[in-house]
């Protein structure tokens, strides 16, 4: 089992900074990312794989700098972008198979291991149809084939389950949650229940800053008292929704149903009601703009 | 442990024991069945034997991926499964200049200035084929697959030098076709028509390479293509002119190829230096 640390990790491009002192260890486990549209995860994520360089900071593998290590530490890497590339001409066997030359995987071994992961993600039957035919979801499923091909000992997904269908994101949420047992496993969503469900660990990013690294029950904790849930007549949500963070929204008869978060009561009806992680991820997030 | 010491420490005790009595095979006998005696005492413990039984398996599994050492076996592998559909075109595209100013020497096609306009069209050609290659370059680094591939045992580095070694390699024999035919129908040094047909050739790549470089030129494909046709239409107008082509200007087209010679090769370091940042291929 390998470890991960990175240290006072920065990336700035141009002007912008895209990454601000990020420091955590990564060890075995399931890692769960979360954060806004342009917070950093990807640019963190290209930088934990060796794809983007940091403009300063170390990530080191098992205490050596994974720069140095270079063919060592792609060997015992699994990568699936947010968007990533491939030539729309070629069927979906033929770009495992280009993918195991890129990997350098011995021809037995990869066409053995590329048999199994078709039949993991369900392709075996479209296995020799051109990936421009395939739909989203299938092209996502063919590119988490691809980052498993090696067997990684450090697997990172960006996004695995966007354009999955719901039975789809929860066969692959086991798939994943059985992987992090002996690797270690960061993935960045935005849907916060996949990482409710699978993550030992989660990190929240805001504005380039990791804001957050613990487990689920401690960010729970965090928000522990902040959530509120009322209904209030429908003329007066807007000024609600200014004044507050919502959460939820529900119509109930002539009333609405709001579930908000804040530190104080939002209402004089409100009554306190059991944080859920979504409540969490939105109070913290909250919190950090505050301050 | 203490009792498995015992055990042996009897054992111990009882071989000397039957060397001083000087017993024969029966007492080996004896002594086997006492050995399984104690062996069959020594207790499992099935937690250690699963975990060392996973170890193995792991490390078995370890083995079984472990990359391919041997190279030629490695490109064997990336050339049998990589895209031809690019290269393809683009080999079908260097075999159709040489063939054409073949055609057009043979036919006498331009008439009086056949010789001028074999020399342009072979100056204008490579600037085509070069279009190409950074075509494929930008399938390669723009499209993502670079990127993936970055995080492979075949880095982006190695696959863009295979890429760009490999038109590189096409062109030049174009070029150098070209360069031959055109030779056959003005008779002028061939030096000389190096410099002609090289000066075109060379700021192409530059321009190309140089739109690569930079954020814009990534974002818009068609800034090369502007770019692309910009250099003909320069090179159309040059070769109008009478004095561009005497041994007088031979020096400056010589300053030239040094130049864009020495441009291009910084070209090519930042180009490298950028991709393995990770710039080049994060274009968003």
């Amino acid at each position: 089992m390998h470890r991960v640390e990175l240290a006072d990790l920065n990336k700035t491009f141009k002007n912008k900074a895209a990454v601000k002192d990020v420091t955590v260890c990564l060890e075995h486990g399931v890692y769960g990312l979360l954060g806004e549209n342009g917070a950093g995860k990807t640019t963190l994520m290209r930088m934990f794989c060796g794809i983007l360089e940091p403009t300063s900071g170390s990530i080191l593998c098992d205490g050596m700098p994974i720069r140095q290590m270079g063919g060592d530490y792609h060997m015992l890497l699994g990568y699936l972008p947010q968007e990533f590339g491939y030539y729309k001409d070629f069927t979906a066997l033929r770009f495992l198979n280009y993918m195991a030359a890129l990997k350098a995987l011995p021809e037995e071994y990869a066409r053995n291991r590329i048999e199994e992961l078709l039949e993991l993600v369900g392709l075996q039957a479209d296995r020799k149809n051109k990936l421009k035919t395939f739909s989203g979801g299938m092209i996502r499923r063919i590119g988490i084939a691809q980052a498993l091909l090696n067997d990684p000992e450090i697997l990172v997904l960006d996004e695995p389950t966007s354009g999955l269908d719901p039975g789809e994101r929860v066969r692959f949420r086991n798939i994943i949650s059985s992987l992090g047992k002996n690797r270690i496993v960061l993935l960045s969503t935005h849907i916060v229940s996949d990482v409710e469900y699978i993550a030992d660990n989660i990190l929240l990013m805001k504005d380039g800053r990791l804001i957050y690294a613990g487990d689920a029950s401690r960010m729970l904790a965090e928000a522990e008292g902040c959530v509120w849930k009322c209904l209030v007549p429908e003329p007066e949500v807007p000024a609600l929704e200014q004044q507050y963070m919502i959460s939820n929204l529900r119509p109930h008869a002539s009333q609405v149903e709001l579930r908000v978060i804040s530190r104080i009561k939002p209402a004089p009806n409100a009554e306190p009601a059991e944080a859920a992680l979504e409540d969490a991820y939105l109070y913290l997030l909250n919190k950090m703009a505050e301050v | 442990m203490y009792k498995k010491n015992r055990t042996h420490l009897k054992i111990n005790t009882a071989i000397s024991v039957l060397h001083m009595q000087g017993e024969s095979a029966s007492a080996t006998d004896d002594l086997k069945s006492r050995f399984t005696a104690a062996d069959r005492q020594l207790p499992i413990d099935e937690r250690r034997k699963s975990e060392t039984l996973a170890l193995l398996c792991r490390e078995t599994q370890s083995r079984a991926n472990r990359p391919v050492q041997n190279k030629r076996l490695l490109l064997r592998n990336l050339l049998r499964y990589t895209d031809r559909s690019l290269p393809g075109i683009h080999i079908l595209c260097c075999t159709a200049l040489p063939l054409l100013l073949l055609y057009a020497g043979n036919r006498d096609f331009f008439g009086e200035n056949d010789a001028a306009v074999m020399v342009f069209l072979s100056m204008v050609f490579p600037c085509f084929l070069t279009f190409f290659s950074y075509f494929e370059l930008r399938q390669l680094c723009l499209t993502g697959i670079a990127e993936l591939g970055k995080t492979c045992f075949f880095h982006a580095g190695q696959l863009a030098a295979l890429t760009m070694a490999f038109s590189g390699i096409l062109n030049l024999m174009a070029v150098s076709a070209g360069i031959f035919l055109a030779g056959l129908q003005w008779k002028i040094r061939l030096l000389q028509l190096c410099l002609y047909v090289l000066v075109p050739f060379i700021f192409m790549q530059c321009l190309c390479l140089g739109c690569m470089l930079t954020e814009t030129g990534r974002r818009h494909p068609w800034l090369n293509a502007a770019l692309g046709l910009t250099l003909p239409l320069c090179l159309s107008s040059l070769s109008q002119s009478q004095t561009a082509y005497t041994e007088a200007a031979l020096l400056v087209w010589a300053a030239a190829l040094f130049t864009g010679i020495l441009i291009l090769a910084a070209e090519i370091r930042i180009f490298f230096i950028k991709l393995e940042k990770g710039d080049i291929l994060c274009t968003e």
